[in-house]
């Protein structure tokens, strides 16, 4: 795999999602190079307990996601319950309240669409385990926008619906099982501060 | 306050003597000025739509629209945070985004 300057993350996942973030998450350390953007379909309870569920298990620092917040790297930004996680053109994140896409708010095609305007081919996309087909689309924006888009081999994952979806869609994305894709992620940061 | 409402299935209806003297009105937070004082301002999930400045310019109307004291409740995302005017109200009941214009 070539590899470009990649400036921010982002990555999608639904079922199965928190053992598979659980994975790669911890992998990363406090004084990581590059921003991380998840969205993680959850139901629309006020409470979402992504946040302290990794704040527990990671150095690197976990939030979520706020309206008009600068993206900083080093920091893991999760998406709200029932609401879309954006990114703007200069970089900080935006909320919104529209309809749910794919049944879903957030939806993981909005986040890796905004970014991929965004970022361009300095965006990785990762598509994880889940059971629907949110992040085909985002994934494919992310391709052709020139970034790298990766996805969880589907043999491996938990549900294998949504890492099957983007790669039909966007079959140039690379495949990689959970923990190659943990190692690759955390040797990004590695790569960027040597 | 229960006898101006029923609540029940997670929603609430106001009793029809206080529905029969609602006014609807259109008002555009980014071209129109105060019109009236208001106790109370509920406006949530709009302000995400706009940019720094425009919700500056909007929550700028509701601090001039509320008297002293007077409340606003944005959406559960929401925050004066980033605001010019976040000095000029307090948080009321922050886990709902309720927040209390000061007293001076």
């Amino acid at each position: 795999m070539t590899k470009p300057l990649i400036e921010a993350i982002a990555i999608g996942a639904s079922a199965g999602a928190v053992q598979a973030l659980s994975r790669i998450l911890p992998e990363l350390p406090t004084d990581y190079p590059l921003p991380v953007l998840v969205v993680v379909h959850v139901p629309p309870d006020r409470t979402n307990m992504l946040v302290p569920l990794f704040q527990a298990k990671c150095q690197i620092s976990i939030r979520e996601a706020e309206d008009k917040e600068p993206i900083l790297p080093g920091v893991v930004y999760f998406a709200p319950s029932d609401y879309h996680l954006l990114v703007e053109a200069d970089r900080t994140i935006s909320l919104s309240a529209d309809a749910p896409a794919m049944y879903s708010r957030p939806s993981i095609d909005f986040l890796f669409e905004s970014a991929a305007d965004t970022y361009g081919p300095a965006l990785l996309g990762v598509i994880l385990t889940g059971a629907n087909e949110d992040g085909a689309a985002g994934l494919t924006a992310v391709g052709e926008a020139g970034g790298l888009a990766l996805v969880e081999d589907p043999a491996g994952a938990y549900a294998s619906a949504m890492p099957t979806a983007a790669l039909e869609a966007y079959p140039m994305a690379k495949t990689m099982s959970l923990d190659n894709i943990a190692s690759y992620l955390a040797g990004l940061g590695k790569m960027r501060v040597a | 306050m229960s006898d101006y409402y029923t609540a029940n299935y997670g929603r609430a209806v106001f009793d029809e003597s206080l529905r029969n003297r609602v006014v609807f009105s259109d008002h555009s937070l980014v071209t129109d000025a105060v019109f009236g004082e208001m106790q109370f301002v509920s406006c949530r999930n709009v302000l995400i739509y706009f940019d720094r400045s425009f919700q500056d310019r909007a929550v700028g109307l509701f601090r001039d629209t509320l008297p002293r004291k007077g409340f606003l409740g944005l959406g559960s995302k929401e925050s004066l945070r980033f605001s010019r005017h976040a000095g000029d109200f307090g948080e009321f009941v922050p886990e709902e985004k309720i927040y209390q214009r000061r007293e001076a």
